[in-house]
């Protein structure tokens, strides 16, 4: 059977499982298994158990449960409800400020590298408290997607040391290079809640005069200042080279469980429904990861290099036009595979191609990373949006969460051509630091 | 044999515990070429990175699965299954100044007692017990031990974390230093923020993974001279093998170790290169350290043989060969 | 549905729910030693040999287990965007071609990590490295808690099968959604 094919059969049969309503685990699952059988036979099936042990057994991956363990502490003990009630107070004159807020924080948890810290911890606690403020469904859940999803551009991140690695460049410029571009989509963001909510303040109601009486201010900084702390927490361990990025999540953790002890508000029944609630969300995030792994895994094994080769080598000679066919190839792909399954598949082919284009390496690394930013927003799979899926309340519907995306997907796109355009976007820092 | 036979094409399949980007996994295609004009096209390999068909820690099981005919990577990572791996890819000191002047002569010399020792023997012996085949070795240049700070003395060492794997670990502390592990992808941040003080792999963690900007100092000693690394077969297809494949299989494999000696050749130049522009600085330890790094390492040859007898069995050979290169 | 059906169906839940409870602290232990390895490695500059070899034994538990605990309260995440506006007959085909998808994959898993695990036990596999436990027992866990999940799966698709065919006989409403 030809890629072609296979490629057909695995996006194709994925989206007609999915629009069946399939569980997006064993819609890919399945899929993968059918055409391990299909190229390889029964043999090859071994594959699905030496994906599934990896991916349970990944260090990097026990970031998932830790995360949510934190944020779980934090909602069932009720210290977050009073962390937003006085940020509500707090932030009474500025509009859409808890959706600011959250950016801010996502930003902050970017720094720590992990796997979407800030959508796993945010979507729990950030997300209720905005839809209870009576928050627009789509600026609540978009701007905490959009936000959590910078940790891939705004350094630290994983993904650049694949890129430092596969390309042979320096991992620090890697860093530098991504902060600007990682910046510039937070302040969009940000600019545009604030223009959005200006021009429809129903979007985002303020505190009433009513509420801002019952409660004493002073009174409720207490109740922000403590969770605050948490974050200086996880970074500080980052920073002060007390833990590893990996480590920082479970040091949040304990740390959040401190602050119930605090309050007085660990009780066994706390610890119980956290444990569990932590259960099942990565119960069913990582079986999607397992699923997806795999989905990349028997794409590669298929030769999906060798057909995406032939298709950058028939292109017209072009610099550019090979440049932005490349960027499409990443967003489709985008749209149906796990980032890691794309990095896998695409980058040690385009960096060269890039490099042999006379394009910069860093450069092109930065806006290929800014590319798999936006597929993590992009469905019918995209990692923002499962796991949005998992933290959100009940009442959020799929189409919800589909439906918030597209505002700040085109901010993405846009900082995406700004970086294209201008790459001193990218390139300055570096430059400057090294 | 039937003309049938003759005229068979055997495709296989070879993955490298190693990613893209990494010089001995890329270069792992001209492995596939040579088989390919050694058998006249007869065997053809399709070349895998990790993590591309399987993670690499589950090579070993793949391989004698016959998920995949062939895996690429080195013995120590099969330690606990294949104790003697942990030998082949080398305790601190073993395969350490065995005499040639470059990266190259180096593991010629040691390759050359794999196979005239009795040593590659035995590593087929212990490997086949496990439906494998070792085919042969190749080194991956010097492993490289890349520090914060300076270290002069053996009290500099002492406390500093090293992230280092296997036996090292034990080594360093012996040493009074503090093996650690944290994950090869955390330890550029790692260094960086002073996580780790350490960090030890082949040529790549500099030309490849970069920690020598921040983590600029190359210990001396700080490991061994070549590191060793397997092709090894699973016994199933290389029992299905005709002779003549068998041997163009092997000639391949003997052709890839010389490609990858020339390779980490010009690796080497690039770390001279960085050596030059001031970016990475030599750093030997003092004789009194040194001496005592090596006390150290021979401890834990003694250490180690009690744990299994074909252990016991190959460091005895070691230890003959080292004599006879003094 | 029959009665004793539902009997086994709800002995399924029981038995992930009797499983879950225990090893949904494994979380709290991860967090506990990776405190332990960093307080350890900063404050007291002694990094354990052990600490994230036993992690990722706990995570490999924890998720395992995870896995049917999230089926059985119907987490694993679908797409309903289009499936509530199908008829009757595709959404008969969704259920056909999903439990045969979960079936494909989770029975593959059972059978290949079966193999992994007594390939494990028959050579007793030891950790690699300077933390030198037996591997086996964790590796022999797999397959067990991956044939827990499946069965703890087929009850959840077997109520989904009650479901819709109470909607096929009343004719109108939406279905329950499986997940
Ligand atoms: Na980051
Ligand atoms: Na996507």
């Amino acid at each position: 059977m030809s890629t072609e094919l296979i490629t057909l059969l695995l996006f194709g049969g994925l989206l007609f499982l999915l629009a069946l309503g399939v569980p997006v685990a064993f819609a890919l699952g399945g899929i993968s298994v059918l055409v391990i059988f299909i190229i390889g036979g029964a043999n090859d099936f071994f594959i699905v158990a030496t994906t599934t042990y990896r991916q349970i057994t990944d260090p990097g991956l026990i970031t998932i449960p830790l995360f949510l363990l934190m944020g779980n502490f934090l909602v069932h003990s009720g210290i977050s409800d009073r962390l937003f009630k006085a940020l509500n107070l707090w932030l009474s004159g500025v509009r859409g400020g808890l959706a600011i807020v959250s950016i801010c924080v996502c930003v902050a948890l970017a720094m720590c590298g992990g796997f979407g810290p800030g959508i796993l911890t945010m979507g729990l606690i950030a997300v209720p408290a905005m839809l209870a403020g009576k928050y627009d469904k789509n600026l609540a859940l978009g701007s905490v997607m959009a936000g959590g999803v910078l940790g891939c551009i705004i350094p630290p991140s994983i993904l650049m040391i694949v890129f430092g690695y596969i390309s042979r460049v320096s991992i620090g410029k890697l860093f530098f290079g991504g902060a600007i571009p990682g910046f510039i989509c937070a302040m969009l963001y940000i600019v545009y809640i604030v223009v959005r909510t200006r021009l429809k303040p129903e979007l985002a109601p303020k505190v009433t005069a009513a509420m801002l009486r019952e409660s004493n201010r002073w009174l409720s900084a207490a109740d922000i200042l403590l969770p605050g702390m948490l974050i200086i927490l996880v970074l500080g361990s980052i920073f002060l080279g007390i833990a590893t990025p990996t480590e920082a999540a479970g040091i949040g953790a304990f740390g959040s469980m401190a602050i119930c002890v605090l309050y007085g508000r660990l009780t066994m029944k706390v610890i119980t429904v956290s444990c569990m609630e932590t259960m099942k969300i990565s119960g069913m995030v990582l079986w999607i990861l397992v699923a997806a792994t795999l989905f990349g895994v028997v794409y590669t094994s298929a030769g999906a290099q060798d057909m995406v080769m032939s298709i950058v080598e028939k292109m017209p000679v072009n610099r550019w036009f090979v440049l932005f066919a490349m960027q499409g190839i990443l967003l489709l792909f985008g749209m149906f595979m796990d980032d890691y399954a794309v990095v896998t598949i695409c980058a040690p082919i385009f960096i060269p191609i890039a490099v042999l284009l006379g394009f910069d390496s860093i450069w092109f690394s930065i806006i290929f990373i800014l590319n798999m930013q936006v597929a993590y927003l992009t469905p019918p799979f995209g990692w923002a949006l499962i796991l949005m899926r998992g933290v959100a309340p009940a009442e959020v519907t799929t189409r919800d969460i589909w439906r918030s995306v597209p505002p700040f997907v085109a901010i993405q796109l846009i900082v995406l051509v700004l970086t294209m355009l201008i790459p001193q976007l990218a390139l300055w820092l570096p430059e400057k630091m090294f | 044999q039937s003309v049938i036979a003759a005229d068979k094409v055997y495709r296989l399949k070879i993955q490298s515990a190693y990613p893209h980007g990494d010089v001995s996994m890329e270069l792992l295609k001209q492995f596939a070429a040579s088989a390919a004009k050694r058998s006249n096209d007869r065997i053809r390999i399709s070349v895998f990175a990790d993590p591309e068909l399987v993670p690499a820690e589950q090579l070993f099981e793949a391989t004698k699965k016959g998920t995949l005919d062939m895996m690429h990577a080195v013995g120590v990572m099969w330690g606990g299954i294949v104790p003697v791996g942990e030998i082949e890819f080398g305790l601190p000191m073993m395969w350490n100044d065995p005499g040639g002047e470059t990266v190259k002569a180096n593991s010629e010399i040691v390759r050359k007692f794999f196979f005239q020792s009795g040593f590659a023997d035995l590593l087929r012996r212990e490997y086949a017990k496990q439906d494998l085949y070792w085919l042969d070795m190749h080194s991956y240049g010097r492993l490289f031990t890349l520090t914060t700070k300076q270290f002069r003395t053996c009290e500099d060492i002492k406390g500093k974390k090293f992230r280092v794997e296997g036996a090292w670990m034990d080594f360093y502390n012996n040493l009074n230093a503090r093996g650690t592990f944290i994950s090869g992808m955390e330890a550029y941040m790692g260094l960086k923020l002073g996580t780790i003080d350490a960090s030890q792999w082949d040529v790549s963690g500099i030309t490849g993974l970069n920690w020598h900007e921040v983590a600029p100092y190359n210990m001396i000693p700080g490991g061994n001279d070549v590191i060793p690394g397997q092709i090894v077969v699973s016994m199933k297809t290389w029992k299905s093998l005709p002779d003549d494949l068998k041997a163009a299989l092997a000639g391949a494999a003997e052709d890839y170790f010389h490609i990858l000696n020339d390779a980490y050749m010009d690796e080497m130049k690039k770390v001279e290169e960085l050596v030059k522009a001031g970016k990475l600085i030599n750093s030997p330890l003092d004789t009194r350290c040194t001496e005592m790094y090596t006390q150290a390492a021979y401890q834990l040859f003694d250490e180690v043989s009690e744990r299994d007898p074909a252990i016991a069995e190959a460091i005895k050979m070691v230890r003959k060969w080292r004599e006879s290169l003094k | 549905m029959g009665e004793d059906k539902k009997t086994i169906l709800s002995m399924v839940d029981n038995i992930t729910l009797w499983v879950s409870k225990p090893v949904s602290f494994l979380v709290c232990a991860m967090m506990g030693v990776t405190t332990v390895e960093v307080v350890g490695r900063y404050v007291f500059n002694r990094p354990t040999i052990w600490a994230w070899p036993v992690n990722r034994q706990l995570f490999g538990i924890f998720i395992l287990v995870a896995g049917s605990y999230s089926m059985s309260r119907r987490g694993h995440i679908r797409i309903e965007l289009i499936y509530d506006r199908l008829p009757k007959a595709l959404k008969w085909c969704g259920w056909f071609l999903g439990i045969s998808a979960f079936i494909g994959f989770m029975g593959t898993l059972v059978w290949q990590s079966g193999w992994m695990g007594i390939n494990s036990f028959m050579s007793r596999e030891l950790l690699a490295g300077v933390f030198r436990i037996p591997l086996y027992p964790f590796k022999l866990l797999i397959p067990v808690f991956a044939f827990l999940f499946l069965v703890q799966g087929i009850a959840v698709f077997w109520r989904e099968r009650e479901h819709l065919k109470k909607e096929d006989a009343s004719n109108h409403g939406p279905g329950t959604p499986l997940v």
